[in-house]
Order: C-alpha cells, then sequence, then structure tokens
C-alpha cells in the first residue's frame, strides 16, 4: 500500500437523527450524503484508486459504492475499523455518550457491554495494519468519526483526546501515505496499551 | 470500447499539447475513458467524469456514454465538442454557457527571465491561495466554487500544492502572480487559473511571474500550455506578448 484516502462516511439516517449507532448494518446515507458521496468521488477523480474499504456498516459502504461508481475497484469490508461499541448508548443519543465519554478515563469500557477507547484505539490500529499489508498501491478508505480523528492525529503524532476538538467532516478526504499509517497504527497500538488522553491545548502531550 | 492504457497513449502522442489533460489522466491511472477504434488503434478518445473530454473523429459516437455520466462540462477541442454536443444536446440539460473558439497557447522557448519571485506554493501558503483560486476559478467557470463546495475547494487547492503543482509569487500578502498546472505529461503541462490579485495589475507582474514559470517549466517539459476565454483580451495579449503560440482552439459547454 503506498496511499490511502481516508474519509469519515457521509451523512447517515442516524447522523441527521443524532443518534449513537454501532450496530451493523444501521442505517444508510440521507439524500444529501449520497449527494456528499457523489462529490467524495469527484475529488478524486484524478486518483488512481485500487480498493475500496468500508466497514460492515452500511452508512460506510454506500459512501463507497458512490464514490467509486463507475470505477471497477474490488472492495472490502475492515471490521477492525468499525464504529466503538457504544455499549448501552447505542440507539440512544450520542450527546449523552459524548458526555459520559468527555468525563470517562479512556480505559473505561462503555457501560452495558461496549468498548472502551483504548480497546477501540487498539482495534483500529489492527485495521490500519490490515490495509497496510494489502497488496494494492492507494486505497480509499471509508471509516467513522472517531477512527478518523484518531488516525489523523495519530499520525501527526498525537494521542488521543477526551473529546473530539473538531468535527471529521462527512466525506472528505485525508490522503496519507504508508508511512503515516505505520506511524498511526504504531502510536495508537502503543497509546492503548496505557491510555491517557492528551491535555487539549498541549500538542500530543497526555494528561499526567 | 474501453481503451487501454497504450492504446490512450499512442492516440495521445499524436497531439500532446491538445490531449495533454487525457494523457495526464491515463499516466496517474484514474478516470474513466471510453474509445472508438478502428484496426486496433484509437481514431477518437473521451474522458467521461465531472468534465467529458473528447478527442480525434466521430466524438458523437460518446453521447449516450456522456449524458449517462450527467458532466457538469463538455471542453477539449473545439471540433471534438462540437459533435459531441449536437448528439448529446437532446439527452443533456440546457447549457448555461457555451464558450466556442478558445484559444490554446503553447511555448516551447524559454521567454526572457522575469526576474521574479516565483516559488513553488507550500501548504503554509493555503489560506492565501484560497481565495485567488477560487476567484480565478470563477472567472473562468463562472461558479464560485467557495459557494457550492468550500471544503471540497480546499481540499483541491490543497492537493495541488502538495502534488508540487502550484507556484506563486507573493509579497507582504500580496499575490503579484501565481499559477496551477491542471494537467503534466512528459510532453506538455498546461497551466490553469493565472492570477495576479487585483490591486497588484497593470504593473506587468502577471507577464514576469508567467515568463518565470514558463522556464522553470520548461527545464523540465518541452512545452507549456494554456487555454483561456476568447473574451479576456488583455490575457491573451499578455500570453502572446511573452512568446506564447495560438495553436488550436478549445470549445467548454458549461452545463
Amino acid at each position: 500500500m503506498r496511499t490511502i484516502f481516508l474519509a469519515r462516511h457521509a451523512l447517515a439516517g442516524s447522523n441527521r437523527d443524532g443518534l449513537a449507532a454501532c450496530t451493523p448494518p444501521g442505517l444508510g446515507l440521507t439524500p444529501e450524503g449520497v449527494e456528499q458521496a457523489r462529490r467524495l468521488g469527484e475529488l478524486l477523480e484524478h486518483e488512481k484508486i485500487d480498493l475500496g474499504v468500508a466497514t460492515e456498516h452500511l452508512r460506510t459502504q454506500q459512501t463507497l459504492e458512490h464514490a467509486l461508481a463507475g470505477r471497477e475497484v474490488p472492495t472490502i469490508a475492515v471490521p477492525e475499523l468499525n464504529e466503538i461499541h457504544f455499549g448501552s448508548f447505542d440507539g440512544g443519543l450520542l450527546l449523552e455518550y459524548r458526555a459520559w465519554a468527555g468525563a470517562e478515563s479512556p480505559s473505561l469500557r462503555a457501560p452495558g457491554g461496549g468498548e472502551s477507547r483504548a480497546e477501540a484505539a487498539a482495534r483500529y490500529a489492527r485495521g490500519l495494519s490490515i490495509v497496510l499489508e494489502r497488496p494494492e498501491e492507494n486505497a480509499l478508505v471509508i471509516g467513522h468519526a472517531l477512527a478518523v480523528r484518531y488516525v489523523l492525529d495519530a499520525a501527526g503524532g498525537l494521542v488521543p483526546a477526551a473529546l473530539m476538538a473538531s468535527p471529521v467532516e462527512h466525506a472528505l478526504p485525508h490522503r496519507l501515505d504508508a508511512g503515516d499509517l505505520r506511524r498511526a497504527a504504531e502510536l495508537l497500538e502503543e497509546w492503548s496499551r496505557a491510555p491517557a488522553f492528551r491535555v487539549p491545548s498541549v500538542d500530543g502531550r497526555a494528561v499526567p | 470500447m474501453e481503451p487501454n492504457r497504450e492504446q490512450i497513449l499512442r492516440f495521445c502522442a499524436e497531439d500532446p499539447v491538445e490531449r495533454v489533460f487525457l494523457e495526464d489522466m491515463a499516466r496517474r491511472g484514474a478516470g474513466r475513458f471510453a474509445g472508438v477504434e478502428r484496426r486496433g488503434e484509437l481514431r477518437a478518445l473521451c474522458h467521461v467524469g465531472v468534465n467529458a473530454v473528447p478527442s480525434g473523429e466521430e466524438c458523437g459516437a460518446f453521447a449516450r456514454e456522456v449524458a449517462r455520466a450527467a458532466p457538469r462540462m463538455l471542453i477539449g477541442e473545439a471540433n471534438a465538442v462540437s459533435e459531441l454536443w449536437e448528439e448529446a444536446r437532446s439527452r443533456l440539460p440546457r447549457p448555461r454557457e457555451d464558450r466556442p473558439g478558445q484559444p490554446v497557447f503553447v511555448i516551447d522557448e524559454a521567454p526572457p527571465a522575469g526576474d521574479t519571485g516565483l516559488r513553488a506554493a507550500g501548504v503554509g501558503d493555503l489560506d492565501l491561495l484560497v481565495p485567488a483560486c477560487a476567484a480565478a476559478h470563477e472567472q473562468e467557470i463562472g461558479v464560485d466554487p467557495l459557494r457550492r463546495d468550500a471544503e471540497g475547494f480546499r481540499w483541491r487547492t490543497r492537493t495541488q500544492i502538495e502534488e508540487a503543482r502550484s507556484w506563486l509569487w507573493e509579497e507582504d500578502g500580496v499575490i503579484l502572480f501565481k499559477a496551477e498546472a491542471s494537467a503534466w505529461t512528459p510532453s506538455a503541462v498546461q497551466l490553469q487559473q493565472v492570477w495576479v490579485d487585483p490591486e497588484a495589475r497593470r504593473a506587468g507582474f502577471g507577464s514576469r511571474g508567467l515568463r518565470d514559470l514558463c522556464r522553470l517549466l520548461l527545464e523540465r517539459v518541452p512545452a507549456v500550455c494554456l487555454f483561456v476565454r476568447a473574451e479576456n483580451a488583455s490575457a491573451i495579449r499578455l500570453y502572446e506578448t511573452i512568446g506564447m503560440r495560438h495553436v488550436l482552439d478549445y470549445r467548454s459547454v458549461l452545463i
């Protein structure tokens, strides 16, 4: 793998309704989301794409499908890049999960059989490794907001923050090379073993 | 038929300036192409995407495929676009604008030095470049890209910088000259969005900047080309002044 275009999925019904949604397949794209996904395809029109990567969630698969329309590109689902498991917050308001997540430690699992941020980070690292090991040169990877934020931050040397400081735009590509992705995978894997959120105002430094 | 890369490159080699965009897309392994073949060689080729870009003979053959793709613009060599448009117009929306006779200029000998501070743009120039690129885009296409898709346009501008296809000469935050490469092959570079900030115009910066950019590029490729709106007399005068030759005409049908 040489180049990865990483993007969050386009607007889905669960985003429109402000819901935490982690059980696949989940809701598909809204009409606005379909337009966003098509725009993603337009933005990448000048790029060679050999592989499409989605998760098990319909919103990522539909984004990929629209973005790659007209191209004959193999696609795979990488469950390791699935949405974080929200536990008992699944199906409820995302705001409620965010309120809980903003106040709790990264190693604490969401109640109701959910996943901790550290576990999700380790899983994302495994997902990145799967993509990196693929023989294709250029991939479009459609993921979820938390995964995209973690990967972009980690590629820039930043450990995760308790809450995302800035939203991850729907269906906007981020170009990463294999080195970026490898760096992100290593940092997330390492962080997940002794997780501490970074101080938002201090680049990359974890809370003591 | 769907042409292969070798067929496309042979076809483009017949006219590397007119077909610079098609060749660039093929070399990148990007884009979708349709072709008309005769005895194993392409007689016509069309890139089918956001823009439909036909070239060659009997391009009306691409009408059905182009209509299905619902492009925003048909652009390319004037006769090829005219043939395609005549066949496809009944299946496409009424055009916003039709621009026949857009001259394509080319230069293959280095002009005199402009003695400017021209340099490759860096990501740190992005905030300065985005409004200028958007203004140049609106001037060329008639649509403000920051109103239609600000994030997407910013991404495109950033990509041009990251691909080392963007150059500027600026002083104290004023762009004295800038341009981007819209296509790049071993045979030619096509420039777009040539721009001087309004407050810096009529001082010769555009000519000096373009001369230095052409000199820079002609060290790496045999030809630099661009096309311009037929009514843009001042730009045409500028291109002629630095030694560019009018070699063919494009036509754009904006949908």
